[in-house]
């Protein structure tokens, strides 16, 4: 059944949506900016992965910097499906099959190395998380409700400030 | 108004050539077994373009059994309905399809039916045994598959749920239609699935029933629509209330558990422990300060994007919020923990929820990106040297030689072809 107020929502949303990333886009130096830092902050993240290789072992080549650089974005594009909390397990899966498929690693050493790089990471985001909860006085269980109630809310279409 | 028993609803849209003798007939037959004053015809006139609105100002006038039900905006068949009843004055709610597709002589059984207090809600079916229907094949198939999906999905006994001729008393239609969400075709079919659910009592009987030329209906709207509705009303008595987030959670985590059990089919568990244990635990912390660098470049970044949004902040409270949303995003399944940020940054910062969610999307946007081409360029690297067609055999190879220990090995490294 079309509905006309579902869709004037839909289209008022995509249009905030749309309008929120032009702001970013549309200033060349805004875009270049954050453009960069996502990729430098990329970037950190393969050379995490690539320290826990050379703790594996692994010794450091043109070809393994640049598998890792695959493993690691795969990885994250697996958990953009949001099935596991932290994308546990779709991570660890796709890393293991591009490192097994693409270097001389074995599969359970492949498997192991992706394990550890991603509990290191989740590690550090958790421990990070709990000095930021005690330091900004934040409780989590709290955050998660109150969003939700704001989300529901920010389904009214609204135009950005 | 406080005399009317019984209140038929004629759902008009745009039938002017047909809605006078509806009503004529309607009255007359009303008339034959109900008592003079008991009962009233409102005619729920929904936002028509033709001539009907008049027509049914005009009928109102003449006779003060006639009632007129006008909306400028069209409100759809269902939300009509809802909003005539909730003008009606009787104890009984009667409506039918304006064209008397189904034969009039039914009316009384109808009516009577729910007057009598022996049930709540009647309705005509043209798919049982002793019904006269005779209509075209296509809207037999459709019609049967339709009526099927609603018995098997949403557990009803009926045979017939789209049937325009139906009753049912003012306490069913008060308990009913605040839950009934659906204003268009699929209201009939939601107020009869949810009565039965709530364990009304529902009769069906069937009726000789003849279509009319154009009945408005077709057939992408019936499949999609109507579907679309079963699936929508199945998940909202089914399947919603039963998800809670314990279930999501343990869907999620089981979900994890049979992929890493897998995994473990085709890897030696002790094998790949073997390697944990094996590796040097220094470098390990060293990878943990190298991840920690990249934090304050969030923090500045999401600064950066929130500057340009309009609202300056400061780096270290918003590496701050990330961690804590990235947190949530890590305890809490279905990315729960993105709402997290936009409730730190409005409740520390008064930054408003649009602009906390808005500046989330945009980065996600940017690290979408970021991959991506990251991926992307390793990718045209591997393609440009063949490197693809040995992620394939490997996964081939690893399903061949699951049973070996240590799993397989490729003796060369990519670029070597190079």
């Amino acid at each position: 059944m079309s509905n006309d107020s579902y869709a004037d929502y839909v289209a008022g949303a995509v249009e905030q949506f749309v309008g929120d990333i032009e702001r970013v886009v549309s200033d060349r130096r805004a875009f270049a900016r954050v453009g960069l830092g996502s990729l430098l902050i990329w970037v950190v993240d393969v050379f995490t992965a690539l320290v826990v290789f050379w703790a594996f072992g692994e010794p450091m080549t043109v070809a393994l910097v640049a598998v890792a650089f695959f493993a690691v974005s795969v990885g994250n594009l697996a958990k953009v499906l949001p099935l596991s909390p932290g994308g546990i397990g779709l991570y660890e899966g796709a890393f293991t099959v591009i490192v097994v498929g693409l270097t001389t690693v074995a599969a359970p050493a492949a498997l192991a190395i992706s394990i550890v790089d991603h509990a290191v990471k989740n590690v550090v985001t958790v421990a990070g998380g709990l000095v930021s909860m005690g330091w900004l006085n934040v409780s989590l269980t709290t955050a998660v409700e109150e969003s939700r109630e704001a989300g529901d809310v920010d389904a009214e279409p609204t135009t950005p400030d | 108004m406080s005399d009317r028993e019984v209140s038929v609803v004629l759902p008009a849209y745009n039938e002017e050539a047909t809605i006078e003798r509806t009503i004529t007939v309607t009255l007359e037959t009303l008339a034959s077994f109900l008592p003079a004053g008991s009962f009233e015809v409102i005619i729920a006139e929904d936002g028509c373009a033709d001539r009907t609105p008049e027509i049914a100002a005009r009928l109102a006038g003449e006779d003060d059994r006639v009632r007129h039900c006008h909306s400028d905006e069209r409100l759809g068949r269902g939300g009509a309905l809802e909003y005539a009843f909730e003008r009606a004055g009787g104890e009984t709610l009667v409506y039918f399809d304006t064209d008397l597709a189904t034969d009039m002589r039914h009316l009384e059984e109808l009516v009577e039916t729910v007057r009598s207090g022996e049930y709540d809600i009647a309705t005509g079916s043209r798919w049982m045994p002793g019904n006269e229907a005779d209509r075209p094949p296509k809207r037999t198939v459709s019609s049967l598959g339709y009526n099927w999906l609603v018995r098997r999905f949403l557990q009803s006994d009926l045979q017939d749920h789209q049937c325009g001729f139906k009753a049912l008393s003012r306490e069913v239609f008060d308990a009913l239609s605040p839950h009934v969400e659906d204003e268009h075709w699929f209201w009939d079919t939601e107020l009869l699935v949810r009565a039965q659910r709530d364990g009304y009592r529902v009769r069906e009987f069937p009726v000789e029933w003849e279509p009319k030329g154009d009945t408005k209906v077709d057939l992408v709207r019936d499949v999609f629509g109507m579907g679309s509705q079963i699936l929508r009303t199945w998940w909202q008595l089914s399947v919603s209330p039963r998800i809670t987030r314990r279930v999501s959670m343990t869907a999620g985590s089981l979900l994890v558990f049979v992929a890493l059990a897998l995994m473990v089919v085709y890897l030696e568990p002790a094998a790949v422990l073997d390697a944990i244990e094996g590796a040097d635990l220094g470098l390990v912390a060293l990878s943990g300060l190298v991840y920690l660098a990249s934090w304050p470049l969030r923090g500045l970044r999401y600064r950066d994007i929130l500057d340009r949004l309009g609202h300056s902040s400061n780096t270290w409270f918003l590496t701050g919020a990330i961690f804590i949303s990235q947190t949530g995003n890590l305890v809490f399944p279905a990315r729960l923990g993105d709402g997290v940020r936009a409730y730190v940054v409005k409740a520390r910062r008064d930054i408003p929820y649009p602009t906390g969610f808005a500046s989330l999307a945009v980065e996600r946007v940017f690290d979408l990106l970021s991959i991506t081409v990251l991926a992307g360029t390793v990718l045209v690297g591997l393609v440009a040297t063949g490197g693809t067609d040995r992620i394939a055999a490997a996964i081939a190879a690893e399903v061949r030689s699951s049973s070996r220990p240590g799993g397989i090995r490729i003796s060369s490294v990519v670029p070597s072809r190079r």
